[in-house]
Protein backbone atom coordinates (compact mmCIF):
# COMPACT_ATOMS: atom_id res chain seq x y z
CA UNK A 1 0.00 0.00 0.00
CA UNK A 2 1.15 3.47 -0.93
CA UNK A 3 1.57 5.38 2.02
CA UNK A 4 1.08 8.82 0.80
CA UNK A 5 -2.64 7.37 -0.45
CA UNK A 6 -3.52 5.83 2.51
CA UNK A 7 -3.38 9.16 4.08
CA UNK A 8 -4.90 10.51 1.23
CA UNK A 9 -7.97 8.01 2.21
CA UNK A 10 -7.71 9.23 5.93
CA UNK A 11 -7.50 12.95 5.06
CA UNK A 12 -10.72 12.17 3.16
CA UNK A 13 -12.70 10.56 5.98
CA UNK A 14 -11.60 13.50 8.43
CA UNK A 15 -12.28 16.32 5.79
CA UNK A 16 -16.13 15.22 4.96
CA UNK A 17 -16.71 13.62 8.64
CA UNK A 18 -15.57 16.71 10.69
CA UNK A 19 -16.40 19.32 7.97
CA UNK A 20 -19.62 18.24 7.40
CA UNK A 21 -20.14 17.05 11.10
CA UNK A 22 -19.04 21.38 12.32
CA UNK A 23 -21.05 22.67 9.75
CA UNK A 24 -24.43 20.62 10.39
CA UNK A 25 -23.74 21.20 13.87
CA UNK A 26 -23.35 25.10 13.96
CA UNK A 27 -25.95 24.90 11.45
CA UNK A 28 -28.89 23.55 13.26
CA UNK A 29 -27.50 25.09 16.57
CA UNK A 30 -31.46 26.36 17.56
CA UNK A 31 -31.94 22.59 19.55
CA UNK A 32 -35.49 21.25 17.63
CA UNK A 33 -36.74 18.52 19.71
CA UNK A 34 -34.94 15.22 19.32
CA UNK A 35 -32.26 17.07 17.22
CA UNK A 36 -29.41 14.57 18.40
CA UNK A 37 -31.14 11.78 18.06
CA UNK A 38 -33.54 11.93 15.46
CA UNK A 39 -32.12 15.17 13.32
CA UNK A 40 -35.43 16.90 14.53
CA UNK A 41 -37.37 14.62 12.55
CA UNK A 42 -36.81 16.49 9.41
CA UNK A 43 -34.57 14.46 7.06
CA UNK A 44 -35.34 14.36 3.06
CA UNK A 45 -36.05 11.25 1.26
CA UNK A 46 -32.13 10.48 -0.22
CA UNK A 47 -30.14 11.20 3.02
CA UNK A 48 -32.99 8.43 4.84
CA UNK A 49 -32.17 6.48 1.83
CA UNK A 50 -28.97 6.15 1.86
CA UNK A 51 -28.86 6.05 5.88
CA UNK A 52 -31.07 2.85 5.65
CA UNK A 53 -29.21 0.98 2.87
CA UNK A 54 -25.88 1.67 4.34
CA UNK A 55 -27.14 0.73 7.97
CA UNK A 56 -27.35 -2.86 6.95
CA UNK A 57 -24.38 -2.73 4.76
CA UNK A 58 -21.54 -3.48 6.98
CA UNK A 59 -18.97 -6.18 8.10
CA UNK A 60 -20.83 -9.03 7.08
CA UNK A 61 -21.75 -7.74 3.55
CA UNK A 62 -18.08 -6.98 2.59
CA UNK A 63 -15.85 -9.83 4.08
CA UNK A 64 -19.08 -11.86 4.12
CA UNK A 65 -20.18 -11.84 0.68
CA UNK A 66 -16.88 -12.61 -1.07
CA UNK A 67 -16.66 -16.18 1.25
CA UNK A 68 -20.08 -16.95 0.31
CA UNK A 69 -19.93 -16.55 -3.07
CA UNK A 70 -16.51 -18.58 -3.33
CA UNK A 71 -18.06 -21.47 -1.21
CA UNK A 72 -21.51 -21.82 -3.07
CA UNK A 73 -21.85 -19.36 -5.95
CA UNK A 74 -23.67 -16.42 -7.14
CA UNK A 75 -26.80 -17.54 -5.19
CA UNK A 76 -24.82 -15.57 -2.62
CA UNK A 77 -26.21 -12.55 -4.07
CA UNK A 78 -29.69 -13.45 -1.59
CA UNK A 79 -27.67 -12.30 1.35
CA UNK A 80 -28.26 -8.80 -0.26
CA UNK A 81 -31.88 -9.62 -1.63
CA UNK A 82 -32.94 -10.68 1.63
CA UNK A 83 -31.59 -7.38 2.77
CA UNK A 84 -33.81 -5.94 0.23
CA UNK A 85 -36.67 -7.63 1.32
CA UNK A 86 -36.06 -6.23 5.11
CA UNK A 87 -35.79 -2.98 3.60
CA UNK A 88 -38.91 -3.03 1.75
CA UNK A 89 -40.55 -4.66 4.72
CA UNK A 90 -39.15 -1.60 7.15
CA UNK A 91 -39.95 1.11 4.14
CA UNK A 92 -43.27 -0.14 4.05
CA UNK A 93 -44.33 -1.53 7.53
CA UNK A 94 -42.50 -0.85 10.82
CA UNK A 95 -40.53 2.19 9.72
CA UNK A 96 -43.68 3.84 8.64
CA UNK A 97 -45.04 2.57 12.13
CA UNK A 98 -42.77 3.67 14.37
CA UNK A 99 -43.04 7.55 13.06
CA UNK A 100 -46.45 7.63 12.94
CA UNK A 101 -46.76 6.58 16.48
CA UNK A 102 -43.58 9.34 17.22
CA UNK A 103 -41.60 6.90 19.36
CA UNK A 104 -37.79 7.02 19.76
CA UNK A 105 -36.90 4.09 20.55
CA UNK A 106 -38.25 0.90 19.93
CA UNK A 107 -38.45 -0.38 23.50
CA UNK A 108 -40.68 2.78 23.84
CA UNK A 109 -43.05 0.99 21.33
CA UNK A 110 -42.86 -2.40 23.73
CA UNK A 111 -43.82 0.16 26.78
CA UNK A 112 -47.46 1.03 25.13
CA UNK A 113 -47.94 -2.98 23.64
CA UNK A 114 -46.33 -4.71 26.69
CA UNK A 115 -45.67 -2.37 29.55
CA UNK A 116 -42.87 -0.87 31.13
CA UNK A 117 -40.92 -3.82 32.59
CA UNK A 118 -41.00 -5.76 29.24
CA UNK A 119 -39.18 -2.10 28.04
CA UNK A 120 -36.87 -2.17 30.20
CA UNK A 121 -36.22 -6.08 29.76
CA UNK A 122 -36.27 -5.23 25.86
CA UNK A 123 -33.85 -1.91 26.19
CA UNK A 124 -31.12 -3.80 28.08
CA UNK A 125 -31.11 -6.68 25.83
CA UNK A 126 -31.58 -4.96 22.71
CA UNK A 127 -28.46 -2.38 23.68
CA UNK A 128 -26.49 -5.46 24.19
CA UNK A 129 -26.93 -7.20 21.09
CA UNK A 130 -26.54 -3.98 19.50
CA UNK A 131 -23.25 -3.64 21.61
CA UNK A 132 -22.18 -7.09 20.28
CA UNK A 133 -22.97 -6.10 16.54
CA UNK A 134 -20.39 -3.08 16.92
CA UNK A 135 -17.68 -5.20 18.58
CA UNK A 136 -17.82 -7.32 14.82
CA UNK A 137 -17.95 -4.29 13.20
CA UNK A 138 -14.77 -2.90 15.29
CA UNK A 139 -12.92 -6.07 13.63
CA UNK A 140 -14.22 -5.36 10.60
CA UNK A 141 -12.67 -2.08 10.11
CA UNK A 142 -9.05 -3.73 11.21
CA UNK A 143 -9.88 -6.24 8.89
CA UNK A 144 -10.32 -3.55 6.02
CA UNK A 145 -7.56 -1.67 7.15
CA UNK A 146 -5.31 -5.49 7.56
CA UNK A 147 -5.97 -6.10 4.28
CA UNK A 148 -4.98 -3.14 2.39
CA UNK A 149 -2.14 -1.89 4.58
CA UNK A 150 0.54 -3.96 7.08
CA UNK A 151 -1.70 -2.68 9.57
CA UNK A 152 -2.52 -5.41 12.19
CA UNK A 153 -6.43 -5.46 12.84
CA UNK A 154 -6.13 -3.68 16.03
CA UNK A 155 -4.35 -0.50 15.05
CA UNK A 156 -7.03 -0.70 12.32
CA UNK A 157 -9.80 -1.28 14.68
CA UNK A 158 -8.18 1.44 16.79
CA UNK A 159 -8.35 4.34 13.90
CA UNK A 160 -11.29 3.23 12.58
CA UNK A 161 -13.00 3.56 15.44
CA UNK A 162 -11.99 7.04 16.12
CA UNK A 163 -13.17 7.77 12.90
CA UNK A 164 -16.90 6.19 13.62
CA UNK A 165 -16.88 8.46 16.49
CA UNK A 166 -16.10 11.52 14.95
CA UNK A 167 -19.02 9.95 12.44
CA UNK A 168 -21.87 10.95 14.92
CA UNK A 169 -20.52 12.83 17.57
CA UNK A 170 -20.97 16.34 16.36
CA UNK A 171 -24.38 16.11 15.06
CA UNK A 172 -25.58 12.57 16.01
CA UNK A 173 -28.41 11.58 13.21
CA UNK A 174 -28.20 14.47 10.48
CA UNK A 175 -24.47 14.28 10.49
CA UNK A 176 -24.78 10.23 9.89
CA UNK A 177 -26.78 10.89 7.47
CA UNK A 178 -25.41 13.61 5.44
CA UNK A 179 -21.62 11.71 5.77
CA UNK A 180 -23.13 8.91 4.09
CA UNK A 181 -25.18 10.70 1.50
CA UNK A 182 -20.97 12.18 0.55
CA UNK A 183 -20.05 8.27 1.53
CA UNK A 184 -22.64 6.44 -0.78
CA UNK A 185 -21.37 8.58 -3.51
CA UNK A 186 -17.89 7.15 -3.06
CA UNK A 187 -18.59 3.45 -2.60
CA UNK A 188 -20.53 2.83 -5.57
CA UNK A 189 -17.50 5.08 -7.87
CA UNK A 190 -14.86 2.83 -6.20
CA UNK A 191 -17.27 -0.31 -7.05
CA UNK A 192 -18.16 0.53 -10.29
CA UNK A 193 -14.27 1.64 -11.34
CA UNK A 194 -12.85 -1.67 -9.38
CA UNK A 195 -15.36 -3.66 -11.93
CA UNK A 196 -14.22 -2.42 -14.69
CA UNK A 197 -10.59 -2.22 -14.24
CA UNK A 198 -10.93 -6.00 -13.31
CA UNK A 199 -12.98 -6.72 -16.60
CA UNK A 200 -9.79 -5.26 -18.50
CA UNK A 201 -7.21 -6.88 -16.41
CA UNK A 202 -8.71 -10.39 -17.01
CA UNK A 203 -8.11 -12.71 -19.77
CA UNK A 204 -9.45 -12.16 -23.14
CA UNK A 205 -13.27 -12.02 -22.90
CA UNK A 206 -13.37 -10.08 -19.78
CA UNK A 207 -16.35 -11.49 -17.48
CA UNK A 208 -18.00 -13.02 -20.68
CA UNK A 209 -14.53 -15.71 -20.24
CA UNK A 210 -15.05 -16.31 -17.01
CA UNK A 211 -18.62 -17.35 -17.47
CA UNK A 212 -17.36 -19.68 -20.29
CA UNK A 213 -14.98 -20.73 -17.78
CA UNK A 214 -17.53 -22.15 -15.27
CA UNK A 215 -19.21 -23.45 -17.97
CA UNK A 216 -16.74 -25.57 -19.67
CA UNK A 217 -15.89 -26.53 -15.82
CA UNK A 218 -19.76 -28.22 -15.27
CA UNK A 219 -20.03 -25.58 -12.75
CA UNK A 220 -23.07 -23.35 -14.47
CA UNK A 221 -24.90 -22.95 -11.49
CA UNK A 222 -22.33 -20.84 -9.66
CA UNK A 223 -23.00 -18.21 -11.93
CA UNK A 224 -26.65 -18.44 -11.76
CA UNK A 225 -28.33 -16.44 -8.77
CA UNK A 226 -30.86 -19.14 -8.26
CA UNK A 227 -27.99 -21.37 -7.88
CA UNK A 228 -29.53 -24.94 -6.75
CA UNK A 229 -32.88 -25.93 -5.84
CA UNK A 230 -31.01 -27.24 -2.28
CA UNK A 231 -29.01 -23.94 -1.71
CA UNK A 232 -32.28 -21.73 -2.25
CA UNK A 233 -34.20 -24.07 0.58
CA UNK A 234 -30.44 -23.75 2.87
CA UNK A 235 -29.18 -20.63 1.96
CA UNK A 236 -31.58 -17.85 0.53
CA UNK A 237 -34.50 -18.67 2.64
CA UNK A 238 -32.66 -19.16 5.62
CA UNK A 239 -31.54 -15.91 4.99
CA UNK A 240 -34.56 -14.01 4.55
CA UNK A 241 -35.98 -15.54 7.71
CA UNK A 242 -33.20 -14.53 10.02
CA UNK A 243 -32.40 -10.84 8.64
CA UNK A 244 -36.38 -9.82 8.15
CA UNK A 245 -37.61 -11.56 11.76
CA UNK A 246 -34.19 -10.20 13.66
CA UNK A 247 -33.77 -7.04 11.98
CA UNK A 248 -36.83 -4.95 11.35
CA UNK A 249 -38.10 -4.17 15.03
CA UNK A 250 -34.15 -3.34 15.64
CA UNK A 251 -33.35 0.29 16.62
CA UNK A 252 -30.47 0.66 14.44
CA UNK A 253 -32.76 0.28 11.23
CA UNK A 254 -35.59 2.01 12.76
CA UNK A 255 -33.96 5.26 13.64
CA UNK A 256 -33.24 6.70 10.82
CA UNK A 257 -37.09 5.83 9.83
CA UNK A 258 -37.78 7.70 12.72
CA UNK A 259 -35.72 10.48 12.05
CA UNK A 260 -37.91 10.84 8.08
CA UNK A 261 -39.77 14.25 7.55
CA UNK A 262 -42.67 11.85 6.75
CA UNK A 263 -44.08 8.57 6.46
CA UNK A 264 -44.15 9.20 2.73
CA UNK A 265 -40.38 10.23 3.28
CA UNK A 266 -39.74 6.53 4.51
CA UNK A 267 -42.10 5.12 1.80
CA UNK A 268 -40.31 6.94 -1.34
CA UNK A 269 -36.91 6.34 0.13
CA UNK A 270 -37.41 2.32 -0.85
CA UNK A 271 -36.89 3.15 -4.33
CA UNK A 272 -33.58 4.31 -3.63
CA UNK A 273 -32.23 2.32 -0.49
CA UNK A 274 -33.49 -1.41 -2.35
CA UNK A 275 -30.81 -0.68 -5.07
CA UNK A 276 -27.78 0.93 -3.23
CA UNK A 277 -28.39 -2.25 -0.83
CA UNK A 278 -29.23 -4.82 -3.15
CA UNK A 279 -26.62 -4.42 -5.52
CA UNK A 280 -23.47 -3.40 -3.76
CA UNK A 281 -23.85 -8.02 -3.85
CA UNK A 282 -23.88 -7.98 -7.39
CA UNK A 283 -20.56 -6.36 -7.49
CA UNK A 284 -18.91 -8.20 -5.13
CA UNK A 285 -20.42 -11.48 -6.14
CA UNK A 286 -18.98 -10.89 -9.29
CA UNK A 287 -15.43 -9.61 -7.94
CA UNK A 288 -15.24 -12.58 -5.84
CA UNK A 289 -16.26 -15.44 -9.03
CA UNK A 290 -13.48 -13.63 -11.16
CA UNK A 291 -11.14 -14.26 -8.78
CA UNK A 292 -12.16 -18.08 -7.99
CA UNK A 293 -11.66 -18.51 -11.33
CA UNK A 294 -8.14 -17.88 -11.59
CA UNK A 295 -5.98 -20.79 -10.72
CA UNK A 296 -3.11 -18.04 -8.69
CA UNK A 297 -6.34 -17.20 -6.30
CA UNK A 298 -7.72 -20.52 -5.93
CA UNK A 299 -4.69 -22.42 -4.70
CA UNK A 300 -3.79 -19.83 -2.12
CA UNK A 301 -4.48 -20.69 1.45
CA UNK A 302 -8.35 -20.18 2.88
CA UNK A 303 -8.64 -18.98 -0.37
CA UNK A 304 -12.87 -18.53 0.47
CA UNK A 305 -11.57 -15.75 2.83
CA UNK A 306 -8.79 -13.99 1.33
CA UNK A 307 -8.83 -15.16 -2.66
CA UNK A 308 -11.33 -11.73 -4.19
CA UNK A 309 -9.34 -9.24 -1.56
CA UNK A 310 -5.75 -10.47 -2.79
CA UNK A 311 -7.01 -10.29 -6.18
CA UNK A 312 -7.96 -6.59 -5.64
CA UNK A 313 -4.79 -5.78 -4.15
CA UNK A 314 -2.90 -7.24 -6.46
CA UNK A 315 -4.53 -6.16 -9.63
CA UNK A 316 -5.97 -2.96 -9.05
CA UNK A 317 -3.44 0.76 -9.30
CA UNK A 318 -2.83 2.27 -5.63
CA UNK A 319 -5.00 5.09 -6.45
CA UNK A 320 -8.00 2.53 -6.83
CA UNK A 321 -7.21 0.79 -4.18
CA UNK A 322 -7.17 3.53 -2.16
CA UNK A 323 -10.70 4.46 -3.46
CA UNK A 324 -11.86 0.93 -2.77
CA UNK A 325 -10.64 0.67 1.09
CA UNK A 326 -12.45 4.79 1.60
CA UNK A 327 -15.48 2.58 -0.06
CA UNK A 328 -15.45 -0.60 1.87
CA UNK A 329 -14.69 1.92 5.37
CA UNK A 330 -17.31 3.89 4.15
CA UNK A 331 -19.94 1.16 4.51
CA UNK A 332 -18.50 -0.09 7.80
CA UNK A 333 -17.78 3.19 9.46
CA UNK A 334 -21.51 3.98 8.57
CA UNK A 335 -22.76 1.14 10.27
CA UNK A 336 -20.40 1.40 13.32
CA UNK A 337 -21.59 5.49 13.63
CA UNK A 338 -25.45 4.28 13.58
CA UNK A 339 -25.07 1.22 16.12
CA UNK A 340 -23.40 3.87 18.63
CA UNK A 341 -26.28 6.51 18.50
CA UNK A 342 -28.88 3.75 18.66
CA UNK A 343 -27.45 2.48 21.67
CA UNK A 344 -26.66 5.68 23.24
CA UNK A 345 -30.10 6.62 22.31
CA UNK A 346 -31.69 3.82 23.79
CA UNK A 347 -29.81 4.37 26.79
CA UNK A 348 -30.80 8.10 27.40
CA UNK A 349 -34.54 7.63 26.60
CA UNK A 350 -35.35 4.28 27.99
CA UNK A 351 -33.44 4.14 31.15
CA UNK A 352 -31.97 7.78 31.93
CA UNK A 353 -35.10 9.68 31.32
CA UNK A 354 -37.47 7.16 31.80
CA UNK A 355 -36.59 5.91 35.11
CA UNK A 356 -34.15 8.70 36.95
CA UNK A 357 -34.42 12.24 35.10
CA UNK A 358 -37.81 12.26 33.67
CA UNK A 359 -37.78 15.99 33.07
CA UNK A 360 -34.30 16.48 31.14
CA UNK A 361 -33.41 19.25 28.60
CA UNK A 362 -32.44 18.55 25.13
CA UNK A 363 -29.39 19.67 25.87
CA UNK A 364 -28.44 16.93 28.97
CA UNK A 365 -29.96 14.21 26.86
CA UNK A 366 -27.20 14.94 23.84
CA UNK A 367 -24.69 15.32 26.84
CA UNK A 368 -25.63 11.79 27.85
CA UNK A 369 -25.59 10.18 24.47
CA UNK A 370 -22.48 11.65 23.55
CA UNK A 371 -21.18 10.02 26.40
CA UNK A 372 -22.17 6.84 25.78
CA UNK A 373 -21.66 6.86 22.23
CA UNK A 374 -17.79 7.37 23.73
CA UNK A 375 -18.19 4.57 25.79
CA UNK A 376 -19.46 1.75 23.92
CA UNK A 377 -17.40 2.96 20.96
CA UNK A 378 -13.87 2.67 23.14
CA UNK A 379 -15.16 -0.90 24.89
CA UNK A 380 -16.24 -1.80 21.45
CA UNK A 381 -12.71 -1.41 19.91
CA UNK A 382 -11.21 -3.11 23.24
CA UNK A 383 -13.38 -6.22 22.50
CA UNK A 384 -12.60 -6.41 18.73
CA UNK A 385 -9.29 -6.77 19.50
CA UNK A 386 -10.02 -10.40 20.94
CA UNK A 387 -11.47 -11.23 17.35
CA UNK A 388 -15.07 -12.64 17.92
CA UNK A 389 -15.65 -15.31 15.05
CA UNK A 390 -17.60 -12.99 12.91
CA UNK A 391 -20.33 -14.81 11.05
CA UNK A 392 -21.26 -16.90 14.04
CA UNK A 393 -21.50 -13.84 16.13
CA UNK A 394 -24.06 -11.95 14.03
CA UNK A 395 -26.32 -15.27 13.74
CA UNK A 396 -26.62 -15.87 17.65
CA UNK A 397 -26.66 -12.00 18.75
CA UNK A 398 -29.63 -11.16 16.06
CA UNK A 399 -31.17 -14.13 17.07
CA UNK A 400 -32.12 -12.37 20.36
CA UNK A 401 -34.16 -9.70 18.51
CA UNK A 402 -36.36 -12.63 16.90
CA UNK A 403 -38.69 -13.07 19.98
CA UNK A 404 -38.82 -8.86 20.34
CA UNK A 405 -40.39 -9.27 16.83
CA UNK A 406 -42.90 -11.62 17.50
CA UNK A 407 -44.54 -9.49 20.69
CA UNK A 408 -44.15 -6.60 18.90
CA UNK A 409 -46.26 -8.10 16.05
CA UNK A 410 -49.04 -9.64 18.19
CA UNK A 411 -49.25 -6.14 20.69
CA UNK A 412 -49.45 -4.33 17.71
CA UNK A 413 -51.82 -6.65 15.42
CA UNK A 414 -53.26 -8.95 17.99
CA UNK A 415 -53.36 -8.86 21.48
CA UNK A 416 -51.63 -6.71 24.33
CA UNK A 417 -50.55 -8.55 28.02
CA UNK A 418 -47.56 -8.14 29.86
CA UNK A 419 -47.40 -11.67 31.13
CA UNK A 420 -47.43 -13.32 27.77
CA UNK A 421 -44.99 -10.85 26.30
CA UNK A 422 -42.64 -10.96 29.25
CA UNK A 423 -43.01 -15.05 29.53
CA UNK A 424 -41.91 -15.29 25.43
CA UNK A 425 -39.01 -13.36 26.01
CA UNK A 426 -37.62 -14.94 28.50
CA UNK A 427 -38.22 -18.55 27.17
CA UNK A 428 -36.91 -17.47 23.52
CA UNK A 429 -33.78 -16.19 25.27
CA UNK A 430 -33.12 -19.51 26.90
CA UNK A 431 -33.71 -21.49 24.12
CA UNK A 432 -31.18 -19.17 21.79
CA UNK A 433 -28.64 -19.82 24.33
CA UNK A 434 -29.39 -23.76 24.68
CA UNK A 435 -29.41 -24.00 21.32
CA UNK A 436 -25.80 -22.20 21.13
CA UNK A 437 -24.05 -23.39 24.34
CA UNK A 438 -25.69 -27.04 24.84
CA UNK A 439 -26.60 -30.66 23.38
CA UNK A 440 -29.73 -29.69 22.63
CA UNK A 441 -29.24 -29.35 18.47
CA UNK A 442 -27.52 -33.31 18.97
CA UNK A 443 -30.66 -34.08 21.18
CA UNK A 444 -32.43 -33.46 18.67
CA UNK A 445 -31.07 -35.01 15.09
CA UNK A 446 -29.22 -32.18 14.18
CA UNK A 447 -25.16 -32.43 13.69
CA UNK A 448 -24.29 -28.78 15.09
CA UNK A 449 -26.30 -25.70 16.05
CA UNK A 450 -25.68 -24.57 12.83
CA UNK A 451 -27.05 -20.98 11.53
CA UNK A 452 -30.34 -22.30 12.52
CA UNK A 453 -30.95 -19.98 15.95
CA UNK A 454 -33.06 -17.39 14.23
CA UNK A 455 -35.45 -20.16 13.25
CA UNK A 456 -35.22 -21.72 16.65
CA UNK A 457 -36.22 -18.59 18.88
CA UNK A 458 -39.05 -17.90 15.89
CA UNK A 459 -40.42 -21.15 16.30
CA UNK A 460 -40.84 -21.01 20.52
CA UNK A 461 -41.84 -16.91 20.41
CA UNK A 462 -44.30 -17.82 17.90
CA UNK A 463 -45.78 -21.01 20.03
CA UNK A 464 -45.50 -19.12 23.02
CA UNK A 465 -47.37 -16.29 21.80
CA UNK A 466 -50.33 -18.21 20.26
CA UNK A 467 -50.34 -20.73 23.70
CA UNK A 468 -50.33 -17.43 26.08
CA UNK A 469 -52.43 -15.17 23.97
CA UNK A 470 -55.15 -17.86 23.58
CA UNK A 471 -55.36 -18.75 27.41
CA UNK A 472 -55.38 -15.27 28.88
CA UNK A 473 -57.75 -12.29 28.43
CA UNK A 474 -55.49 -9.28 26.86
CA UNK A 475 -55.99 -5.88 25.61
CA UNK A 476 -56.43 -5.69 21.93
CA UNK A 477 -53.38 -5.23 19.86
CA UNK A 478 -52.38 -1.04 19.23
CA UNK A 479 -53.83 -1.40 16.01
CA UNK A 480 -57.05 -3.09 16.38
CA UNK A 481 -58.51 -0.99 18.99
CA UNK A 482 -59.04 1.77 17.50
CA UNK A 483 -57.39 0.51 14.23
CA UNK A 484 -54.15 2.27 12.53
CA UNK A 485 -53.69 5.59 14.63
CA UNK A 486 -54.12 8.80 12.20
CA UNK A 487 -50.92 10.21 9.97
CA UNK A 488 -48.99 12.31 12.42
CA UNK A 489 -46.00 13.34 10.82
CA UNK A 490 -45.65 16.44 12.32
CA UNK A 491 -46.16 15.88 16.23
CA UNK A 492 -45.33 13.37 18.35
CA UNK A 493 -48.46 11.46 20.12
CA UNK A 494 -47.64 10.34 23.82
CA UNK A 495 -44.91 10.67 26.15
CA UNK A 496 -42.38 8.24 28.05
CA UNK B 1 -21.76 -13.04 -16.56
CA UNK B 2 -21.55 -9.80 -14.94
CA UNK B 3 -24.95 -8.22 -17.07
CA UNK B 4 -26.94 -11.45 -16.30
CA UNK B 5 -26.06 -11.37 -12.87
CA UNK B 6 -26.77 -7.17 -12.49
CA UNK B 7 -29.97 -7.39 -14.71
CA UNK B 8 -31.27 -10.39 -12.62
CA UNK B 9 -30.81 -9.03 -9.75
CA UNK B 10 -31.96 -5.52 -10.46
CA UNK B 11 -35.39 -6.75 -11.99
CA UNK B 12 -36.09 -8.99 -8.61
CA UNK B 13 -35.24 -6.43 -6.13
CA UNK B 14 -37.39 -3.75 -8.77
CA UNK B 15 -40.46 -6.76 -8.39
CA UNK B 16 -39.58 -7.08 -4.42
CA UNK B 17 -39.85 -3.18 -4.26
CA UNK B 18 -43.07 -2.99 -6.33
CA UNK B 19 -44.95 -6.02 -4.85
CA UNK B 20 -44.17 -5.05 -1.25
CA UNK B 21 -45.66 -1.50 -1.90
CA UNK B 22 -49.01 -3.69 -3.87
CA UNK B 23 -49.61 -5.89 -0.48
CA UNK B 24 -48.89 -2.51 1.52
CA UNK B 25 -51.37 -0.61 -0.45
CA UNK B 26 -53.77 -3.57 -0.17
CA UNK B 27 -53.42 -3.86 3.74
CA UNK B 28 -53.61 -0.29 3.67
CA UNK B 29 -56.62 -0.18 1.80
CA UNK B 30 -58.33 -2.88 3.37
CA UNK B 31 -57.41 -1.88 7.54
CA UNK B 32 -59.05 1.55 5.90
CA UNK B 33 -62.29 0.13 5.08
CA UNK B 34 -62.18 -1.70 8.40
CA UNK B 35 -62.35 1.44 10.30
CA UNK B 36 -64.77 3.40 8.29
CA UNK B 37 -66.92 0.70 9.10
CA UNK B 38 -66.31 0.23 12.35
CA UNK B 39 -66.52 4.42 13.16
Amino acid sequence: MDYPLLIGVLAYELVVIVGLGVWLQRRHSVQAKDEFALAGRDLPVPVVAVTLALTVLGTAHILGVFEMTWMMGAVAVWFSIAHVILLTFVCLGTGVWVRRLGVITVPELLNRTSGLETRLLVSCVMAGVLFGVLTVEAQGIGIIFATLTDWNIQTGAIVGGVLGILYVIFAGMREIGWVNLVNATVMYAGLILATVFIAFSLPEGGYAAIGEYYRSTDQSSAISIWGTPELMVNFAIVNIVAVVFSQSVSQMLLQPAMSAKSEKTIKQALWIAAPINGLFGVFAVVLALAARAQPEYAALDDAPKIGAATMLVETLPPWLGAILLASFLAAILSTFAIICLSIATIFAKDIFQALYVPNASENTMKMVIRIVIIIVASIAIAVASLLPPILAAMIWLFAWLVPVFCILMSGILWKRHQGVAITTLIVAWIANAAWSFSALPQALGFESAGSYNAYVTAIVSMIMICIGNLAVRGRPGLFCENGLPANADSSRQGAI
Amino acid sequence: MFWSIFLQSLFLILAIVIAGRFIAAMLSKSAGGKNNGSA
